[in-house]
């Protein structure tokens, strides 16, 4: 109810304009939203790419953070980014329960991780990605990452 | 999906005001997104709804803005906005048609079928702010008079200023302020309408938020006059289970539950009660269970997950409980009972065979009857509650494979018992089962034996096909002293 409320009011926003680069994609439910993300400049690891975003919302969003992961399908790749895994999952405080804050919404969670990807220069996966990736079964709100970065 | 009437910041941007739309997100509690609703300040002069920065606080104890730590404790009302917020809401609606309108008549075209569905959402907007309190109600009949509408929904009938003015079917408004009143009185009151105006004016100024609390209260007719008393946060780690249980049921609200439960709903509990204290308009605390209650559903006991409460029998019933994750968030449970049920057949299985067998040849039809509808009971209390709770069923009932054996047997003898069994009411074998269950229980190792040699030596006796003798060996409840001695035939004990 209280989440709802909420999101329907985020929904209407996202409904009229965005910020460049940004659009919702899908929105059937007050659980999972659909948004898929531009890198605006020229940044050649991501040029002409488009990153589709999962947003999941619990019942005591936005209290909690939302679950946020990226989508891999053929049109929609994984971006190549030191905090980001292969399988989609983001390193990222703001995402996490110490640095997550009711203020943030789905629009500046979305704006966040795109001035991430601008900013990123390296090629590359975050260590023992694959280790992660082949082992890790838990849902990325249960993880516990420590945040150690603070270039990004 | 559901639609909720949303009001938004945005809805300035298409009409001539656009400069009100950062003015109307400013009224905007930053958590929530809607106006401030009993606004409270931070130490770090933020300010948030007072259930919003409750909420926030009681889950990680920083400010959402500038992650600042604080405490629930340190909030203050923040009475200025309050007002503000209260005054805005009732501004908004005119205040945003007539931009609107402002807006459609240079480019009438294409602006005109959007700008319909805005009024009418204001119009709902207004609708329901109407309904929120008759204080507001009161205000906005003010601001009604006052601004210079034409919708055909303002039709103001004040009844105790305008005595005189019987409202009518051909009643007339009056030029000025819009009130409705019979033609011919509509000049006598041009002449004193603005001054009319000028008082309810002054009358709406002074009636600021502290002079309308008492009539809120009696409006409400919920509260006395006090205002309730805060409840103070816990230390959850000092209590143990049984203390904390005690305090939700001291104040009133469920105490079952698993530990973190109790936490989580004494922590929205505390959130919504004082929160609902900061209030200038609090509600009765049958609101506020009320609002507990849709919390439980979504959010605590009654979400579907792994809180979900095992000593509420009712949820099983429910529709949409979810059988297969109970039964998998139970399985350890259930694996215990069955393995407990299985241990306990085992010891048991062979004393009840002939029990079960007795009663079975006495009383086929009736005690069949019962022993299903009994069984099917059991069932259902086993699935329904703790298996604490659950009444211990006779143990005959729960050894199925016992109770199959001892079928066959039935069968098997049946046809050459059949003669002599005779009509032995049910109610006279109830006493010898429950002498037999407390023997069996006491010492059942030492009795299986002899037992199973009785049960032996009966089917003999009973292959024997002797009515009389029958009847005297098989009537005799096993530890009483049968009242006729008893034949000793075939050199059996008893």
């Amino acid at each position: 109810m209280f989440a709802s409320k909420r999101l329907s009011k985020e929904l209407q926003k996202l409904q009229g304009t965005l910020p460049p680069g940004i659009s919702l994609i899908s929105a059937e439910n007050f659980e999972e939203w659909l948004m898929d993300i531009k890198v605006m400049d020229d940044n050649p690891l991501y040029r002409n790419e488009v990153y589709r975003l999962r947003f999941r919302f619990g019942s005591s969003y936005p209290i909690e953070a939302p679950e946020v992961t990226f989508v891999q399908d053929p049109s929609h790749p994984i971006p190549m980014h030191p905090h980001v895994y292969s399988n989609g999952i983001i390193c990222l405080d703001l995402l996490d329960t110490s640095g997550w804050s009711p203020v943030q919404n789905v629009e500046s969670v979305c704006v966040s991780l795109q001035s991430m990807l601008t900013g990123n220069s390296k090629n590359e996966r975050p260590p023992g990605n694959d280790a992660f990736v082949r082992t890790n079964r838990q849902r990325p709100r249960d993880i516990n990452f420590v945040f150690h970065d603070n270039k990004v | 999906m559901e639609k909720y009437d949303v009001s938004d910041p945005s809805d300035w941007l298409e009409t001539h005001l656009t400069e009100f739309a950062p003015f109307d997100a400013a009224l905007r509690c930053e958590v929530c997104k809607d106006y401030y609703n009993t606004p409270m300040i931070t130490s770090c002069t933020h300010t948030f709804c007072s259930l919003c920065i409750r909420r926030t606080l009681a889950a990680d104890g920083k400010c959402p803005i500038c992650r600042s730590n604080d405490q629930a404790s340190k909030l203050r009302r923040n009475g200025a906005m309050e007002e503000l917020v209260e005054m805005f809401k009732v501004a908004r609606p005119v205040a945003l048609r007539l931009a609107q309108k402002e807006k459609i008549s240079p480019d009438r075209s294409t602006a005109r079928p959007r700008s319909k569905s805005k009024r009418k959402a204001a119009d709902a907007d207004l609708e329901e702010e109407a309904q929120r309190s008759s204080q507001k109600r009161k205000t906005r009949g003010q601001s009604r008079r006052d601004a210079p509408t034409e919708s055909p929904e303002v039709m103001v009938i004040d009844n105790e200023e305008d005595g005189d003015y019987q409202p009518d079917d051909d009643l007339v408004p009056c030029p000025i302020c819009h009130k409705r009143m019979k033609q011919e009185a509509v000049f006598s009151h041009l002449d004193h309408c603005e001054e009319e105006q000028e008082q309810d004016r002054r009358r709406a100024r002074t009636r600021t938020p502290n002079s309308a609390k008492p009539t809120l209260g009696s409006s409400k007719s919920q509260l006395s006059s006090k205002p309730p008393e805060r409840i103070a946060e816990l230390s959850y780690g000092l209590l143990t289970e049984k203390a904390l249980r005690k305090k939700l049921s001291d104040l009133g609200i469920p105490s079952w539950g698993s530990r973190t439960l109790l936490i989580k709903r004494h922590t929205e509990w505390v959130n919504l009660w004082n929160a609902n204290a900061d209030s200038l308009n609090p509600r009765s605390k049958r609101d506020l269970l009320n609002q507990l209650d849709v919390w439980e559903r979504t959010q605590g006991g009654h979400a579907l997950n792994s809180a979900a409460a095992p000593n509420h029998a009712d949820a099983v019933m429910s529709k949409e409980f979810d059988g297969v994750g109970w039964a998998q968030s139970n399985k350890s449970d259930f694996d215990k009972l069955i393995a407990e049920a299985r241990r306990k057949a085992k010891k048991l299985g062979e004393g009840q065979q002939e029990s079960e067998a007795m009663m079975k040849e006495e009383d086929e039809g009736s005690s069949k009857a019962r022993t299903d509808e009994r069984s099917t009971n059991v069932k259902t209390t086993n699935e329904s509650s703790t298996p604490v709770t659950a009444a211990p069923p006779p143990p005959y009932l729960k050894h199925s494979d016992s109770l199959e054996r001892a079928k066959e047997k039935i069968h098997g003898s049946r046809r050459l018992s059949d003669a002599s069994s005779t009509s032995l009411a049910p109610e006279a074998t109830r006493p010898h089962t429950e002498i037999r269950d407390s023997v069996a229980e006491n010492g059942a190792e030492g009795l299986s034996a002899e037992e199973l040699f009785r049960a032996e030596e009966r089917r003999a006796s009973i292959s024997s096909f002797s009515p009389t003798h029958t009847k005297g060996a098989e009537r005799v409840p096993m530890l009483k002293v049968p009242e006729h001695p008893v034949r000793d035939v075939d050199g059996g004990k008893s």
